[in-house]
Parts: structure tokens; sequence; C-alpha cells
């Protein structure tokens, strides 16, 4: 017995010791989920694991939960190395100082993207172009008779009773949506009281939080239209589903989705590896093929150029995101409690 | 949750069957100490599983919100105040418990069929059929709840039942709203009810009804005058396991609600994981207990002046 405890010791000090624990670096990669990390997982972690035998885990969820556990968990271990944001959470994490500044050294992609995609603090920089807009089942609104919607405001149309899907005030869409709504009542993301009361007046079937679960409605016929990003809804069009995706003549919204590295990572080189190579042109070519995100790095431009059926299905470039509207980002954040009271008064009732 | 289950399962059910007076003397003989000692693991166990976390959530609600997640060290009233003081956030409040009273109502009328007659069955099948009655806990609240979406949907199946008997004469709304969390919970939480019932009523002595009705009662009168006030116990232990677990569920709402159902847990889980303000969202998680405890307090003090 004693020598069996002794052997035990031993080996647990040697697995203590053992340097090879160190060698296989595990990273874990806040994703978004669903087909976004599918196709995430196919071009990027399999690729990059197979380059540096660094392995890649993903905990998928909406970016404001990301910002949610990082936020819970200061001061104790990070529940994940690396992080896929939008540029509002970003903001937050900065202003908590939750995430790095990135080695230009290591991520050598940088120097390839657009000014735009570059953070001016040098944290993450941008990884994807996307929008929002319009989505909606032509064939169901063609057989029912409702004229596509031109405008936000033919969401208006009574014929959307509970065939309508909005997004939840906790996702970062919305907020797009209540600017979008504030111009329409004459105001902007700092003067968007009035919005509410309008926002009010629609029936949606549900107030959505996941676009897996949006999805499964449009293919099920429950949901016809809804207020969506470019990427999920030209995913479904290129699987043949009969859905469009439009900028409203007010204009779409132009957004830009952040990686970042998380401040308390064990590792933050290989952090940056990663970061590195989700930036790489192939790597995003491929995920915009997949699901249609404009890449944000500048040395695929000649490739969307000899093909405009692509990009035509998001933002490809600096100019294309400056035809739609963006909102002050930091006007949102400081206004988000106050909408999101605003919102449970008059909206959620 | 847990220590409400306790309580209940200590409700003094007693029918005539026990005479009463068995009960009676096993409580008078003192538990010798040894019994005592090997209970320490356990209350320190729940001493740092819950008594601290309950502890630090209430230090948060008595701090300032500065900040996503952060709280100032000022030790303040304020967040109660603002909550007491809003007819808004009591609204909530108020609605969290008609969630839980509807839940509790439901439970109670179609359970307790079901819970008598798996009381009083001498049915080989017995056990099967009880094995049907608690396999909804089996399942995973999630798996449960995305099993009720397609029933419940505006395409689903009861709305095509609705609509070929000629019920409605267009689809209604039976999920994405507080119609679909009643009837999401109300499927969660009926094993409960339903075994706290079955115990009860198995221990109402059959001789006594047959009793009654050779005296002439009919089978109403049986029900109304002997059955139901010696299953009150059962029916108050029920209450207080399914509405606690009903006032606190989170999963099914979330799901089930269409994210427009505003209780509760759903508004202090938006509170924490979006507003990102930890000092609001536990000032919530305090009262919400408070009440809950205080509401199983009456329970109990009203079982034992049964007893």
């Amino acid at each position: 017995m004693k020598r069996f405890l002794l052997a035990t010791l031993g080996l647990m000090a040697l697995s203590w010791a053992d340097p090879a624990g160190a060698q296989q670096v595990t990273l874990r990669v806040a994703s978004y989920g669903g087909l976004f990390t599918e196709s995430q997982t196919k071009y990027g972690a399999s690729v990059f694991s197979k380059r540096t035998g660094i392995k890649i885990e993903w905990v998928d969820g909406n970016p404001e939960d990301h910002l949610a556990k990082l936020i819970a968990s200061r001061g104790r271990a990070a529940p994940f190395d690396v992080v896929y944001f939008e540029q509002s959470n970003q903001i937050k994490a900065i202003e908590a100082g939750l995430v790095l500044k990135i080695d230009p050294k290591i991520v050598t992609n940088l120097e390839h993207l657009y000014d735009v995609a570059k953070n001016s603090q040098g944290y993450g920089p941008a990884m994807l172009f996307w929008s929002v807009g319009i989505a909606y089942n032509a064939k169901a609104l063609n057989d029912n008779g409702i004229p596509e919607p031109t405008s936000w405001a033919d969401l208006w149309n009574p014929k959307f009773e509970r065939r309508l899907a909005l997004p939840d005030i906790s996702q970062g869409t919305v907020t797009d949506f209540i600017t979008a709504t504030a111009k329409l009542m004459g105001g902007d993301e700092r003067n968007a009281d009035a919005a509410f009361d309008k926002i009010a007046q629609l029936k949606p079937l549900y107030f959505f939080t996941s676009s897996s679960d949006l999805r499964n409605k449009f293919l099920a016929g429950d949901v016809w239209i809804t207020v969506w990003n470019n990427g999920r809804a030209w995913g479904m069009t290129d699987e043949g589903f009969p859905m469009k995706f439009i900028y409203p003549k007010e204009g779409g919204y132009g957004k830009l989705s952040t990686i970042d590295v998380v401040a308390s990572t064990k590792h933050p080189r290989e952090a940056q590896m990663f970061v590195n190579h989700i930036l790489d042109p192939l790597t995003q070519l491929g995920q915009a093929n997949e699901i249609p995100n404009g890449p944000t790095n500048k040395l695929l431009a000649p490739v969307l150029a000899a093909y405009p059926e692509l990009a035509k299905k998001f933002p490809a470039s600096p100019d294309d995101l400056k035809k739609l509207n963006q909102t002050d980002v930091e006007v949102i954040n400081a206004n988000y409690p106050k909408w999101v009271d605003k919102w449970n008064r008059t909206v959620k009732k | 949750m847990a220590q409400a289950g306790v309580k209940g399962s200590e409700l003094p059910i007693r029918g005539p069957a026990d005479s009463g007076q068995g009960a009676s003397t096993e409580r008078s003989e003192p538990l010798p100490i040894r019994w005592g000692v090997l209970s320490l693991p356990a209350v320190l166990g729940l001493l740092f599983a819950f008594g601290l976390p309950i502890a630090l959530l209430t230090a948060n609600s008595l701090f300032r919100h500065a900040g996503p997640g952060r709280v100032a060290p000022t030790v303040t009233l304020d967040n109660y105040v603002a909550f007491l003081t809003d007819p808004f956030f009591l609204r909530i409040l108020l609605d969290t418990f008609v969630l839980g009273f509807m839940v509790v109502s439901i439970c109670a009328i179609l359970g307790y069929p079901v819970a008598y007659f798996l009381a009083r069955t001498r049915s080989r099948c017995r056990g099967m059929m009880i094995f049907l009655v608690v396999a909804p806990l089996l399942v995973s609240a999630v798996i449960r709840n995305l099993g009720w979406v397609p029933l419940l949907g505006t395409n689903g199946f009861v709305n095509w039942l609705l609509l070929l008997l000629g019920l409605v004469d267009r689809p209604v709304a039976l999920v994405n709203n507080f119609v679909g969390v009643v009837i999401g919970t109300s499927h969660a939480v009926m094993p409960f009810m339903i075994l706290m019932l079955m115990t009860v009523i198995q221990r109402i002595n059959p001789e006594i009804e047959e009793a009654a009705v050779n005296l002439g009662a009919s089978q109403w009168q049986n029900f109304w005058q002997i059955v139901f006030p010696l299953s009150i116990p059962g029916l108050l232990g029920g209450y207080l396991i399914v509405f606690t677990i009903t006032i606190s569920s989170f999963t099914t709402p979330a799901m089930l609600g269409g994210n427009r159902v505003l209780i509760m847990s759903t508004f202090i889980s938006q509170q924490v994981r979006f507003v990102l303000n930890y000092a609001f969202g536990a000032t919530c998680a305090v009262i919400l207990m408070a009440v809950a405890i205080a509401l199983t307090v009456v329970a109990v003090r009203q079982s034992e002046r049964r007893g």
C-alpha cells in the first residue's frame, strides 16, 4: 500500500513537471455559434490546428453573453482566450480592461487590413464587415398578396401580425432597429424616445435572441419577415430558401465584428497567432463564401471585384460601408440601460 | 427550492389510518446527539454552497451600481427604494406570483384525478404509470421546451386541431407569450404535485370512504367531505414545491415566453447579463427570495395548524 502511494505521488509529481503539458495548448474561442461556428471550424480552426498543433475549443453564445461572462470572471481564470465581439461590446470590454492590445509582429495580417478595420487604440481589429437590413420570405409575401418591403415603415403592415420577428432588446442589432425607427419618427440614436411607442404598435410573433432559432422559424413558415444581418439571411438564400435581404430606402446599417484577445489569457502569444489566422485572406474568403460576411483584408479586393455575385451579399469595402448608415456606438452604449428600461415598459407588456 | 422540498415532506401528513399515536411516540423520543453530528457535513456544505452566495448577493444589493458589473462601496437602500416605489417593477413581481398561482391551480386541478387514481389503483402497471408521471423530470428543460414549440406554434399540432374542429377561425397564440410559459411550466412541475398528492391520498384509509358510501354519502359528498379535506396537507405540500419552483424558473419562461414575458427571473437575467447592473439584479433576487420565504412560512403554518 505504501509503495502504491509513493508511486502515485511520484507520478503526480512527474505530471506536474512534465513540459509536454505546456506544449499542447488548447485555445478557447468565444464565437457566435451555429452555422457561423461551423464555418469558422472549417476555414479557421482546422487549418490553424494542423499548422500549429494548437487545439481550438469553441464557446458559443451571443457577443453580449461573452461580455457578461468576461465581466463576471474578473479577477479569476479566463473563461476563454479569444472572443468575437461587436463594436459596442468591444468598447465596453476595452473600458473595463478585459482585452489586450494586439502585437503587429505576431498579427502580421494587421497591415493588410483596411484602415477602418483597425482599432485606433491598438486593440483587436475588425474581422468582418456586415450589415443590418430587412430579410423576408419573398414567396410567403407573394402568396399572401403582400407587397415586398422597401422602407423600414413597411414593417408596420398589419398583415405581418405574428409573422414578424424582431431582435430582443438584448441583441446588438436591436439598436440599429431602434435607431431606424427613431429616424422614421424624426429623431435618431440621440433622441429615440418616440421609437419605443412606435415599436410597441408592432405585433411580432416573438423577439429573437438566436439566429439559429429564427432560421428554424423561417423554415417552418412561422416567420415571414425580420430585421436581420446580411450573413444569415443570404446564407438561407444560398441554401435555396426564397429569402430576400434588402436595405430599405432609408438605408441599412453597417456593422463591424471584432476579434479580441482576453486580457487574463494564459496564452497571449498563441491567441494572437489565431487572430492572425482568422484575418488571413484564405480564412476570410472561405468564411465569406459560406456565410456571406465582408472580409476586412484588402488583399481580397481583386478577388471580390472578380466575383460581384459574392460581393453583393455584404459590405465588401469601406466604400460599401459608407453607403450604409452607421450608428454612433458610443452614444448607443451610453443610452443602452435607458433603452432597456423603455423597451421593458413599452414594448414588453 | 431544496429547502421547500424538505419542508414539504415534513408536513404532518397524517390520515386516520395512522391513528395519530404512532407518529407522536416517534417524535417524543429525542434523537441521539451523534445523529446531529452526522448531519454536520451537510450543514456546512449548505452554508458554503447556499449561505455564502446568498450573503454575497445580498451584499451586492446594498451598494450603488457603478458601471458594468461594478458596485461602488457606499452602502445604500436606494436599490430597494427604486424597486418598491415603482409600480412597473411591482407589476413584474405581481406577474411572477400570478404565474405561480396559475401553475399551482392547473397542477392541482389536472393532477388531482391522476394522483387519486394512482393512490387507489391495484393495477400491476402502477409502477409503470408512476414512471410515466415522473418522466418529464428525466428530460432536460431545454429539450422539453423544444418539444412544445412545434406543438404550440402558429402552424403547430394544437392549432391544426383547433382549426380542424372549427373551434377557432385563425391560429391562436399559444407560445411566445404568457400562455406558453404557463403551459410549459405546468407540464414541468406537474410530477411534484401528483406525487405529493398521491402520497397523502394513499394514507387515507379506503375504509373511511367505504363507510361514508355505506352510510349513504354520494360520490360527490364522499369526495368533498371525506377525501378532499384529508388530502389538504398534500395540496399544501404540492403548492409549496410547485410555487417555489415556478416563481424561480428561468429556462421555460425564457424559451416559451418569446422574450416578451417579464417576470422576476427573466428581468433579473436581463439586468445582470445585458444591462450589467449587478446591484439592481441582486436587489430583485433578494426581494423575490424574501417574498417566497414569507409565502412558504404561511403555508407551513397553515398545515401545522391543521396537523
